[in-house]
């Protein structure tokens, strides 16, 4: 952290900004009390200077509602849980804590994570920092446009088919999907069991590389969840070779496409990356494949929300595409159907992610577009279908369990466009160092 | 479906969604029922399968006040849900 | 013929729950509502269930394999989905449905068909009346036995679950205290099998059984039913029809890896197995060739077997069995605590034993050191030396200064009071302090007044 600023003028920075601009761009749900943060980054920069500080010392976070923050509302962006107090802290959130990181409020998302756009809130869509008329993307909406809008730091967003690295391509910044099972979902409020993941998402790609070191690791909390080994952070920068698979998929939008594949050129010129075409056999089904499996167990996961120990009783104050999972997991889980869809798109999951493994022995890194086509304007006529299918380069990493980053690397009509690198399971070492050199070559021709 | 804005549903609306899923769910079960070969299931495999015992921890007061707060319907040490008297 | 079947749930007698590391509550000791609780078991949005307590899983096993039950390796746990005040996640954890491998099945107990074992997690507890809920015992682990419909009367049943409970009970696998669920399948020639759900004591199931089998006589089920039995009415009610059965919507836990128990573990499993108490007290009998009565009391805990079969080894049984029988279970009534609480040394009661044995030091000396055994032994060695019986000639000095320091009673004796002489051993046994054997000093007295 550059410290030109001290902590608590940096929180004073940040509140400004929200109270000036939140308002219109609906980005923050809760913001803590003045009182509290000046006081908590008071502390923190006593550390700072008496050398005791933790990793993230002066950083400030924003927190999607999905996670639980003792004293903050996990809400989920929904009617249901709109007076839910957390009771307890996600795993994740100690870990910020312990490393000094202050968390400055719970940002705005799609409704229990349920969309792509951002428009799902029950408390209004956020708008798209860079372009207010346009989607933000989703469903960590509030957590991109947050660092977007410079409203804080960094935040944290959860990733199920895209959803943090789609909203990072729309407003441009970086945002990261784990490898599944690196990072604790204790805390996290579900939407699909098997696909879930918490990550980062900053301004640049050290940022992001730093607090997913610190909020990953096993943790007995979460079963599933797997150790790791820690991340060299002084590497991100540096010229590494890569063999560089570009993924060969057509997409709706060709200069979307375009733009990928120039800046991949010249990456690989730069930095002599070996790029070649790669092509993934049912990476076309991701979306057929990812659906049954979200509805299915996000119907399981909100059986708890029948209103009888919090919020309200969920099918009763829910939206349209919430209702919607509901209803399609009811259906597949039916005795009749003994389930049957769900356990054919456990299948076809176990296939896309044997296949990326494979593609993954000929190449470090896997390219694309983050998504294929531009943000739409906010409220715009859209067919689920269509909304369904921002998704489509981003669930495959989900499916197959493995990382993927999505960086900044230009506009397109003025609205941003997200490059998506993805490495094999465990190697985001490789994903970070590829970022950061891809960062690295748009900020000089920014330059030059 | 006019847009993905937030809004409260009436019961056609609720009706369509329905319809809508279903035909969702058939049409993404059809598509994949054609792939050939498949292998089994996705699932999770782990080397350590079973938590040893500690001495057991008992709750706090205070974690117990917050899941009070929560509750629609309370009283000073419990949760009330429904009653039900049967005959 | 009446056909009927059970559906048991017992608590694992662990410390902690299954899916979370809360306390276990045993038996109905008084606790505060909602003390041992979590994030996990009151079911917080966002919690996530630990991997599951091993000690409970070892006992499911223990279990099966003491029902004769195959063992299924790998097992899956299932969300079993259903609305009710009493389940925090809106689901049970458990390992059953559709897609399940039990624990074990297709065994045998007491001529009784087990169709399957399995271990799941109890709900919490909600009080109808009041509406309250109270989590303490939300995700304690729970073994759910279901045998075949081969019962046919209410004795027979209530006379198999005091066995099966009596053999789980001694093996320590299923807690005691907090005593047993059970619902009653049952059937008669040409009607629909109903369930009475939710029986909770023995006296229960057997009027359940009997009210609802006349029922039936009368009233021949033509679809299946669920009842509940209404104790105080006697009667069994209606509460759903087949038809309205639920529909649980089973699917594997993505929260949880798929279990896999070591082949190893199985084999230490079955290799630990004690004798069953019915086996036991033929194996004594045969063996020690103790009187029966004395068999059953034995192996009324496993502790007292195991102390008896570690000490009979130097002791003679005759000399051993009143000392656990009478002294030992005298001592630990006498104190109101359980005798598993006693920790007993089998190396310290084998040598004060053997001290009695040998005549070292005599009974009530043995009585006095027993005593102070009430939380856990000590080694007697010590007591015994210095409380060693003493020598005839001793004895003989010691009784003269009694006898020269009780004129009064002396003189009573020689005047026909003859149990004059029992204060007189008793002096003896003062200045002994114990050591005199009574026998002897009484001999010894009676000799020397005698004269």
């Amino acid at each position: 952290m550059g410290i030109n600023i001290t902590t608590t003028e940096k929180v004073k920075k940040y509140l400004k900004e929200i109270e000036k601009k939140n308002k219109e761009l609906n980005i923050f749900l809760e913001v803590r009390s003045e009182k509290e943060l000046l006081e908590e980054a008071r502390r923190v920069d006593d550390k700072i200077k008496s050398g005791r500080s933790g990793r993230l010392a002066g950083y400030v976070f924003g927190i999607k509602p999905n996670i639980n923050v003792v004293g903050l509302h996990a809400s989920c962006s929904s009617k249901v849980l709109e007076d839910y107090l957390s009771t307890y802290d996600a795993t994740v959130i100690k870990k910020i804590k312990d490393e000094d990181g202050i968390i400055i409020g719970m940002v705005n998302s799609d409704e229990f994570a349920c969309g792509s756009s951002g428009e799902t809130s029950a408390f209004g869509p956020v708008k798209n920092p860079i372009n207010p008329k346009l989607i933000p993307g989703g469903s960590s909406s509030g957590s991109a446009a947050s660092v977007a809008a410079r409203f804080c730091d960094v935040a944290l967003g959860s990733d199920t088919g895209g959803s943090i690295r789609n909203p990072a391509s729309h407003c441009g910044v970086v945002g990261v999907k784990p490898t599944y099972g690196t990072v604790s979902r204790y805390g996290l409020i579900d939407l699909s069991m098997s696909l879930d993941q918490i990550g980062p998402l900053a301004r640049n790609v050290a940022d992001a590389a730093l607090v997913l070191d610190v909020i990953r690791g096993k943790d007995e909390n979460d079963s599933i969840s797997v150790d790791v080994q820690k991340l060299n952070l002084n590497e991100l920068g540096k010229k590494k070779n890569f063999r560089v698979g570009v993924l060969d998929l057509e997409i709706k939008d060709k200069r979307i496409q375009k733009l990928i594949a120039d800046k991949l050129d010249e990456a690989g010129k730069k930095y002599n990356w070996k790029i070649k075409k790669v092509s993934i056999q049912n990476v076309e089904l991701a979306i057929e494949t990812y659906y049954p499996l979200v509805y299915t167990e996000f119907f399981s996961a909100t059986r708890k929300f029948d209103g009888r120990r919090y919020g309200k009783k969920i099918e009763e104050a829910c939206g349209p595409e919430v209702l919607r999972r509901i209803i399609g997991g009811a259906e597949i889980t039916k005795a009749e159907h003994e389930g049957r869809n769900y356990h054919l798109a456990l299948r076809v999951k176990k296939l896309i992610e044997e296949e990326y493994e494979s593609a993954f022995k000929d190449f470090d890194l896997i390219v694309s577009p983050t998504v294929p086509r531009l943000a739409h304007k906010i409220g715009e006529e859209i067919t689920v279908e269509e909304m369904y299918s921002y998704d489509a380069l981003t669930i495959p990493s989900n499916l197959a369990g493995n990382c993927a980053i999505s960086v900044p690397v230009g506009f397109v009509d003025g609205v941003p466009v997200g490059m998506q690198i993805m490495a094999d399971k465990f190697n985001e070492q490789k994903m970070f160092e590829a970022g950061a050199m891809i960062e690295k070559l748009i900020s000089e021709e920014g330059r030059g | 479906m006019a847009g993905f804005l937030y809004k409260k549903l009436t019961e056609k609306e609720r009706g369509e969604i329905k319809k809508e899923s279903e035909k969702i769910i058939n049409s993404f079960g059809k598509k994949l029922s054609e792939i050939k070969k498949l292998p089994g299931e996705s699932f999770i495999e782990r080397k350590n399968l079973f938590r040893e015992e500690g001495p057991g921890s008992l709750g706090n007061e205070e974690l117990k006040k917050r899941i009070l707060n929560n509750a629609p319907e309370k009283n000073k040490e419990f949760i009330i849900a429904e009653k039900k008297g049967w005959e | 013929m009446v056909k009927i079947g059970l559906e048991i749930h017992g608590y694992l007698n662990t410390i902690e729950k299954l899916f979370c590391s809360c306390r276990v509550i045993h038996g109905k000791k008084f606790t505060k509502a909602n003390v041992n609780i979590c994030p996990i078991c009151t079911g917080q949005p966002g919690s996530k269930p630990l991997l599951p307590n091993s000690n409970a899983v070892k006992k499911a096993i223990l279990i099966s394999l003491i029902l004769g039950c195959r063992i299924n390796g790998e097992v899956v746990w299932q969300r079993k989905h259903y609305s009710w005040p009493d389940l925090p996640k809106g689901f049970q954890s458990t390992i059953s449905g559709p897609h399940a491998t039990p624990n074990g099945v297709d065994g045998k107990f007491m001529g009784i068909g087990i169709r399957e074992c399995h271990i799941e997690e109890d709900p919490a507890a909600w009080n109808p009346l009041t509406g309250e809920i109270d989590y303490n015992r939300s995700g304690s682990p729970l073994i759910e036995i279901v045998t075949d419909p081969d019962f046919s009367s209410a004795e027979e049943v209530v006379s198999w679950l005091g066995n099966l409970f009596s053999a789980l009970s001694y093996v320590k696998a299923i807690d005691k205290n907090s005593g047993l669920k059970a619902d009653v399948n049952i059937s008669i020639p040409g009607g629909k099998r109903v369930e009475i759900k939710n029986i909770n004591s023995l006296k229960k199931i057997k009027e359940a059984i009997e009210i609802e089998v006349l029922r039936q006589e009368k009233n021949l089920p033509r679809v299946e039913e669920t009842r509940t039995y209404n104790e105080e009415k006697k009667v069994t009610t209606l509460m759903r029809t087949k038809d309205s059965a639920m529909d649980y919507r089973f699917i594997s836990e993505p929260d949880l890896p798929f279990l896999k128990i070591p082949e190893e573990v199985i084999k230490k499993m079955k290799n630990s197995i004690p004798e069953l108490p019915q086996e036991k007290i033929k194996i004594l009998i045969k063996k020690y060739k103790i009187d029966k009565t004395y068999a059953e009391i034995l192996t009324k805990k496993s502790s007292l077997v195991e102390l008896f079969e570690e000490t009979v080894k130097h002791v003679k049984p005759e000399i051993l069995i009143p000392w656990i029988t009478v002294e030992l279970l005298g001592v630990s009534n006498y104190n109101k605590i359980d005798v598993d609480e006693m920790e007993i040394n089998p190396e310290h009661f084998t040598k004060l034993l053997l001290a009695v044995q040998d005549g070292k030091i005599n009974e009530l000396k043995a009585k006095e050191i027993l005593r102070k055994w009430i939380e856990s032994s000590s080694d007697p060695s010590g007591e015994i030396d210095s409380g060693k019986t003493i020598s005839g000639a001793e004895i003989e000095k010691i009784s003269k200064e009694v006898l020269a320091e009780n004129k009064k009673a002396v003189e009573d004796y020689k005047s026909g009071e003859k149990s004059s002489i029992n204060f007189l051993i008793g002096q003896v046994m003062k200045k002994t302090n114990k050591r005199a054997d009574f026998n002897k000093t009484r001999e010894v007295l009676e000799k020397i007044l005698g004269k």
